[in-house]
């Protein structure tokens, strides 16, 4: 290819103690593309995508965003970036209704004098219309959190990644826990995120689950990367035979 | 074979209160005259007796996960009751039992309101704390309430001098080693740890949650009364102030102790050596001819080292 | 087509202060009278301001069991340092920077050492109260010195209500507003709610919260300014018990105990609640004392109420 990668990670280890959940593993996004990562659990998925994040650096390795090599130190270096998570726990809280939420560390405000008022009226309009886009149907942006369902949280989640996204959206487990309508509901909304050029990484264990929407997928095991192939030349089946240690790298 | 004592030590949670305790005592032992006397030690342990005996509730409550900040006042209450009874001329060991049993009581009541309505025990007994002590402070400031003149055997045995020791250390140390029994070697332990860690965990293996936090309850609330008939016995006199502020204290003791404040691990070896250092810190500024005004200041700076390095090393373990 | 309003924390605590206030209003003569609003309103100030820091702080997941010392030791600032001939507004200023600092140390004790803050400021609550005494000797220090500060901020534009009242309501408002129209409200909920989400959404969670123990301080140190101002006096005990009746005006008021959400509003019903009992039962002519037995009563009915209508609400959904 050659385009340029939005993120290129290189060589990168990382150690929990004495454990070393991830040992040299290189990964790259290109844009408008979706990538599935898959591997047991604890193959080191949740770590890999929670450096891209900048929640913890590596031990060892180097980052490039677009070309340029990095250092991704916090949350917020990375989200300017423009990359936004949508964590396996639940990334809302539960205290706050959906449009404090939705625009939880990004609030639009305005100046009333010298001090600075939230724009709520905004914020709602933005809410809902972002969340329409992609065809997350809320009905009212002030709901609270805990009234809606886990397919329904989840969206909000996912609308707000990628709202504030713009580049690549990284979705950790997005549908465990999800009934298989929820879970459909959930990949519909994916598929229309990459319409728009966003790029996006999903996690998941279930290769089922990404198998229909990837374009291209990284199997991770123990944390090492043990193979990587466009989903055209592939069948579910063969990955899955990876994953269980049956079939070595292609 | 030294070494591995001292690993063993180190595998202990109560180690860094352990080592704190042990610094200080050497401390004062140093500097402090007549520290290291037999008369000293034991008024360090006559001083640490009431705080000591409501502590042993409040440690199996709080690995239970739940608060009871009501102690100070039912501590109150149990002299009261216990001294109303004497006065009213009640035999003094029914007094004595319906003293505690006015704690058990509102143990019963802290306990049922908290689980019936799943509320956080901190609000109820905060509550309760102040609506006995209005009562006490309506019904008891009236007259003096002394026991003067009344001779007792019974008075005697619970809470008389022998030799130098006030007999409610004893009681104390007893029901110490009783709790340290039942919190480590009891399924009953096992249980109060497993709700307060994981109360929705504790419901799946099949623990009663509800019945064995009103019984923790019931007997911080018995505890806390008993306290108080020790009390009276020892001076034998009624104020409604007695145990203002002891809620705090007893909590300070316990932490100090390597309980955890947010449940799930207790200790009460450690809430002995907690009580401990609280009236050692005490005995040897005494000692030291500090002014009584900047005790408070000095307790206080202590407890946020010892806290932080009780969590330093926690994190190492 | 029923009315449905939502019964938010703060409606509540509205509805349980009327029925209050029409209880008195029906059952005490002369309670509906601008004197008796006034003592009510005077009676709340202070504590007031310090109950709106706490909310803050409360809504921030953190705990503030420091106020009653930092209360006493602002009025304690202020009046040596007069005393001692230094400028009242000079004077004024120590207070506020005695407030930041202390703000300061809880803030950072806590979030460096991982210390839970209900046990940071147990200890600074007994450091400050000890270091106050010491220095103080104990002794209550009464003040004649004039001055435009002193007048103003101790005494009474509008009979028969005390400036310090204004002060109250403005700061509420104040604090309302950055509560709900502002980034930092918005944060200060998020950190409070589940701080590890916030950290993931990149909040300055630490930040966040250790500014919220700098406001909790310097509103109590203010309030302990304003009360030296009115009663020209410093007096030692001031404070003492103020820690656990701030945090159960916050609850009556609405605010969770386990942060992540609270109210201005409602902490200002919760704090006129207490002094409407207070002001209420001494025009029934009743004995003072019963008031802290209702204020106990009261905070437990509080919490079950507040218990069922949150379940329906969630059940509902
Ligand atoms: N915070 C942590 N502390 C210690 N070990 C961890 C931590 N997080 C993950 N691990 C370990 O690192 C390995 C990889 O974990 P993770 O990245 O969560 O895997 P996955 O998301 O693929 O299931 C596992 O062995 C796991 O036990
Ligand atoms: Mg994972």
């Amino acid at each position: 290819m050659s385009q340029v990668p939005i993120i290129e990670l290189k060589n990168i280890r990382k150690f929990y103690g004495k454990i070393e959940a991830l040992k040299g593993v290189d990964f790259l996004i290109y844009p408008g593309e979706i990538v599935g990562l898959v591997g047991d659990n604890g193959a080191g998925k949740s770590t890999l995508v929670k450096i891209m994040m900048g929640v913890f650096p590596p031990d060892a390795g180097e980052i490039f965003v677009e070309g340029k090599k990095v250092n991704l130190r916090s949350p917020s270096e990375s989200r300017k970036f423009g990359f936004e998570p949508v964590y396996q726990e639940t990334d809302l809280i539960s205290q706050l209704n959906i449009w404090r939420n939705f625009f939880l560390g990004k609030e639009i405000t305005k100046k009333f004098f010298i001090a600075k008022f939230l724009d709520k009226k905004k914020m709602r309009d933005i809410t809902s219309k972002a969340l329409d886009n992609i065809g997350i149907k809320i009905k009212n942006p002030d709901s609270d959190i805990m009234a809606l369902s886990g397919g329904e949280r989840r969206s909000v989640s996912i609308g707000r990644a990628w709202h504030f996204g713009g580049k690549i959206l990284i979705l950790d487990e997005p549908v465990t826990g999800l009934s298989v309508k929820e879970t459909e509901k959930v990949l519909e909304y994916l598929k229309k995120i990459k319409k728009t050029g966003c790029s996006v990484v999903i996690i998941t264990h279930n290769i089922y689950h990404v198998y229909d929407v990837a374009d291209r997928i990284a199997i991770l095991d123990r944390g090492t990367k043990v193979a990587e192939m466009r989903k055209e030349d592939c069948t579910p089946e063969e990955i899955m035979d990876i994953i269980r240690g049956k079939k070595k790298i292609v | 074979m030294r070494m591995s004592v001292l690993t063993w030590l180190k595998s202990k949670p109560e180690f860094g209160t352990f080592a704190s305790f042990l610094c200080i005592f050497i401390f004062f032992g140093v500097f402090a005259p007549r520290f290291l006397t037999i008369e000293s030690i034991g008024s360090m342990l006559n001083m640490a007796v009431e705080l000591g005996i409501v502590v042993v509730g409040v440690t199996l409550l709080m690995t239970g996960g739940e608060f009871d900040l009501s102690v100070g006042s039912v501590f109150a209450l149990g002299n009261f009751v216990f001294i109303y009874l004497i006065l009213q001329n009640f035999p003094i060991f029914l007094g004595f039992i319906l003293a505690i049993a006015s704690g058990v009581i509102i143990g019963i009541i802290n306990g049922w309101i908290t689980t019936r309505f799943a509320v956080p025990s901190f609000i109820v007994t905060l509550g309760m704390l102040w609506a006995i002590r209005g009562f006490l402070l309506f019904l008891a400031t009236k007259q003096w309430w002394t026991l003067y003149g009344i001779q007792s055997t019974f008075l005697d045995v619970l809470n008389g001098k022998t030799f130098i020791f006030y007999n409610a250390v004893f009681w104390f140390l007893v029901l110490v080693v009783i709790g340290h029994i039942v919190l480590e070697n009891t399924r009953f332990g096992n249980q109060i740890r497993a709700c307060g860690g994981d109360k929705l965990n504790a419901r799946f293996m099949g623990i009663n949650v509800n019945k064995l936090k009103i019984f923790t309850f019931m007997l911080t609330g018995g505890l806390a009364a008993f306290a108080g008939t020790t009390n009276l016995s020892r001076f034998r006199y009624f104020h409604w102030y007695l145990g203002v502020g002891m809620e705090l204290e007893a909590v300070a003791a316990v932490v100090l102790g390597g309980t955890l404040l947010t449940g799930g691990y207790g200790t009460l070896i450690g809430s002995l050596i907690g009580v401990l250092l609280l009236s050692m810190l005490r005995n040897g500024m005494i000692l030291l001819g500090i002014p009584g005004y900047w005790y408070q200041a000095i307790i206080g700076a202590f407890f946020i080292i010892a806290m932080a390095l009780n969590i330093k090393l926690r994190a190492k373990r | 087509m029923s009315l449905r309003i939502k019964i938010t924390p703060e409606l509540g605590s509205l509805i349980s202060f009327l029925c209050i206030f029409i209880f008195f209003g029906v059952f005490a003569p002369r309670f509906l009278t601008i004197e008796s609003i006034g003592s009510m309103l005077n009676m709340a100030a202070e504590f007031g301001i310090v109950v709106v820091g706490v909310t803050l702080l409360m809504t921030g997941g953190e705990f503030d069991l420091s106020v009653g010392s930092v209360f006493a030791l602002g009025s304690f600032i202020f009046v040596s340092a007069i005393s001692n001939g230094v400028n009242p507004y000079l004077a004024f200023v120590f207070v506020i920077l005695s407030g930041i600092m202390i703000g300061l140390l809880n803030g950072l004790i806590t979030v460096k050492t991982g210390i839970p803050s209900f046990l940071t400021t147990l200890g600074t609550m007994l450091f400050w109260r000890g270091v106050m005494l010491g220095l103080s000797g104990g002794q209550t220090i009464p003040f004649q010195i004039k001055s435009r500060l002193i007048e103003n901020a101790g005494g009474r534009f509008v009979d028969p209500f005390l400036n310090s009242v204004w002060i109250f309501l403005v700061t509420v408002l104040i604090f309302h507003l950055i509560f709900e129209h502002s980034r930092y409200g918005n944060w200060l909920r998020a950190s409070g709610g589940n701080k590890i989400v916030g950290e993931l959404m990149g909040l300055p969670v630490n930040k966040t919260k250790i500014q919220a123990f700098i406001v909790c301080s310097v509103l109590a140190s203010f309030a302990g300014f304003l009360d030296a101002c009115r009663l020209k006096t410093f007096n030692p005990l001031l404070g003492q018990g103020m820690e656990l009746e701030a945090i159960a005006a916050s609850v009556l008021g609405g605010t969770s105990l386990l942060g992540g959400y609270g109210t201005l509003i409602g902490s200002l019903f919760g704090v006129l609640i207490i002094s409407a009992l207070r002001v209420g039962l001494v025009m029934m002519g009743m004995t003072v004392y019963i008031y802290f037995s209702l204020v106990g009563v009261i905070l437990i009915a509080a919490i079950l109420i507040k218990h069922r209508f949150s379940v329906k609400f969630i059940k509902g959904a």
